[in-house]
């Protein structure tokens, strides 16, 4: 039997100087064996959405003040969107934000992507961006900051570094509920679907680190940022020793500590940010 | 600057003759000084040239039992002006390349047998049009970066885009990369923001040195590569090579080069013939893909490993 599956929504982007205001409304069928998508200009549901509020403008505004030489913004793309979804007889709606932005100074690049307008991890991104010297080894220690964590958790699923469980949330890819379960091997039981046009795959949703022990050594260390995107276990990070800032490499072997927070940033199918002792 | 930019696309993915995936995209882009509005607004004029352009490669990938076969199809409209584009991404045994409808496929090469050591110092002769895959990265995308090199005079490297308006409305020009930053504005889908890319790179020696050692490295196929602008190192994973030793031919193993773009340029010894169309390079900037015409002559350089 074919799923059928709808979207519609709108979004607001700011990138690049240009801003992109975009409806769309499609669907997708997916008999098992053939995924078709297309736009579908008349989904029978819902009614029209209201247009995102435009907070947009004002978050391009302030990374653009907090940036100056020798630093330099080298992308920013910020997108605030509400979406209606059905899917058989599921109907849910979802409105969603985002940053993503790049800072570079000499010849490095700090990235930071969130998924809501608050930029504390911004600020310090730069900041730290602003003062940092030479490459150094990795420190026996270090504190991820909620942030870093959460870029490493989806690299870490079906790895033995750290306990991961999926969070509970209201739907899934396809308006299924995402049950809070450990995560220990694949077949995943919920669905990732990022756009109606991709094919939905299983996948762990809204990841969450778990450890015996929340005593986080606030005397290690702590990366702040990262230098570039997460490769498996290796993370290229900024790290902050008091008054010193300086890039290093970590490949996370072991998760020593982990003091969760609330905070759900974009990695794979979402993660929460969580301090954490590696 | 005001322009109505209109696209109808058809996006297949076929593997072992069966299709597993097919998306139609459709839509328009008002754009108006740094203000767009962009809607899923069907043209039916450009969905039938879209749709009309699949049907060849259909048979095509029909046909293709041992392949992953990825169509793209695309009609646009830029104010009053039209244009076509299509692709056909064929990958075989881990090797990818784009073919147009009438190409011949590169034989599959069997796996490699050996990986080249750095520091073997051998010279590395660009096959295939595979040269244009390196220079779009050392000469393009550094350009695109106002990153300028001092290349051989014997060398032209210019984006001569085969299309007369660009994706933003303005009439299209040849650019010397070795001078200037491309100058065509393109866009993946109507959604996407017009970002100056490079169209079509076409390498051109000028009675250049050209001789050819007994022991070298011979480049078939690439899988990919890219350049770091913060750094100026140009990464290029080659797919398919063989290790030359006069009549002896040894297949290699895949490997990567990493090297700063001034170092190309230092390499680059010799060229002979006309410029080769290189199958296929698929070019992603700012999440936009698209298909990037590639010729350069048979070329030589010293070592990059």
């Amino acid at each position: 039997m074919s799923e059928v599956y709808r979207k519609r929504g709108r979004v607001l982007r700011y990138e690049h100087g240009h801003v992109i205001r975009s409806i769309e409304s499609g669907e997708a069928v997916d008999d098992g064996r053939l995924f078709r998508a297309y736009p579908n200009p008349s989904p029978a549901f819902g009614t029209l959405s209201p247009l995102p509020r435009g907070e947009g403008s004002q978050v391009v505004a302030e990374i653009e003040s907090l940036v100056s030489a020798p630093l330099a913004i080298e992308r920013l793309i910020v997108s605030e969107g509400i979406a209606e979804h059905e899917c058989g007889d599921i109907r849910w709606i979802e409105e969603t934000k985002r940053v993503h932005v790049a800072i570079t100074h000499q010849a490095l690049r700090v990235i930071v992507d969130l998924a809501d307008f608050d930029l504390a991890d911004v600020r310090r991104a730069i900041d730290a961006l602003s003062r940092v010297t030479a490459e150094r080894p990795a420190p026996l220690c270090v504190r991820l900051a909620p942030n870093v964590a959460a870029a490493l958790l989806p690299s870490l699923v079906g790895t033995k570094v750290v306990e991961l469980w999926q969070s509970s949330a209201e739907h899934d890819g396809k308006g299924l509920p995402v049950i809070e379960q450990p995560l220990t091997s694949a077949p995943w039981p919920n669905w990732f679907r990022p756009s109606y046009r991709t094919r939905p795959v299983r996948m762990p949703l809204h990841l969450r680190a778990v450890a015996p022990s929340d005593d986080i050594d606030i005397s290690a260390p702590e990366a702040v940022a990262l230098l570039a995107p997460v490769a498996g276990n290796v993370m290229h990070v900024l790290c902050v020793d008091g008054d010193d800032v300086f890039p290093a490499t970590i490949a996370v072997e072991r998760v020593l500590a982990v003091r969760a927070t609330n905070r759900w940033y974009p990695y794979g199918g979402g993660s929460f940010g969580a301090e954490m002792l590696v | 600057m005001e322009h109505l930019f209109s696209i109808a696309a058809r996006d297949e993915l076929w593997s072992g003759g069966v299709l597993l995936e097919s998306r139609a995209s459709h839509g328009e882009a008002r754009c108006r000084g740094h203000e767009i509005d962009a809607a899923d607004v069907a043209d039916p004029v450009l969905i039938e040239r879209a749709e009309a352009r699949m049907s060849v490669m259909r048979a095509i990938a029909r046909d293709m039992r041992d392949a992953r076969v990825r169509l793209v199809a695309t009609a646009r409209r830029v104010n009053d002006h039209e244009r076509d584009e299509a692709s056909m991404s064929v990958t075989i045994g881990g090797v990818s390349v784009i073919l147009r409808p009438g190409d011949a496929l590169p034989s599959p090469r069997r796996r490699g047998e050996r990986v080249p050591k750095a520091g073997e110092g051998l010279p590395i002769v660009w096959r295939n049009g595979s040269a244009a895959v390196l220079l779009h990265e050392a000469a393009g995308h550094a350009a695109e970066h106002h990153h300028q090199t001092a290349w051989p005079s014997w060398l032209t490297i210019r984006d001569e885009p085969d299309f007369a308006v660009d994706d933003a409305g303005n009439e299209t020009r040849a650019i010397d990369l070795m001078q200037h930053p491309p100058a065509c504005m393109r866009r993946e889908s109507f959604r996407d923001v017009p970002i100056p890319r490079m169209s079509t790179l076409i390498a051109r020696q000028h009675d250049a040195p050209w001789s050819l050692p007994d022991d070298r490295v011979e480049v078939h196929l690439l899988a990919g590569g890219a350049y770091e602008p913060l750094t100026g190192i140009v990464t290029l994973s080659v797919a398919v090579a063989d290790r030359i030793h006069k009549d002896d031919v040894t297949p290699l193993a895949p490997f990567r080069l990493r090297v700063p773009r001034e170092r190309v340029a230092q390499a680059l010894i010799g060229a002979t013939g006309e410029p080769l169309r290189y199958p296929g390079v698929v070019c992603v900037r700012e999440g936009q893909e698209v298909v990037v015409g590639s010729f350069a002559p048979l070329m030589i350089t010293t070592e990059l490993l």
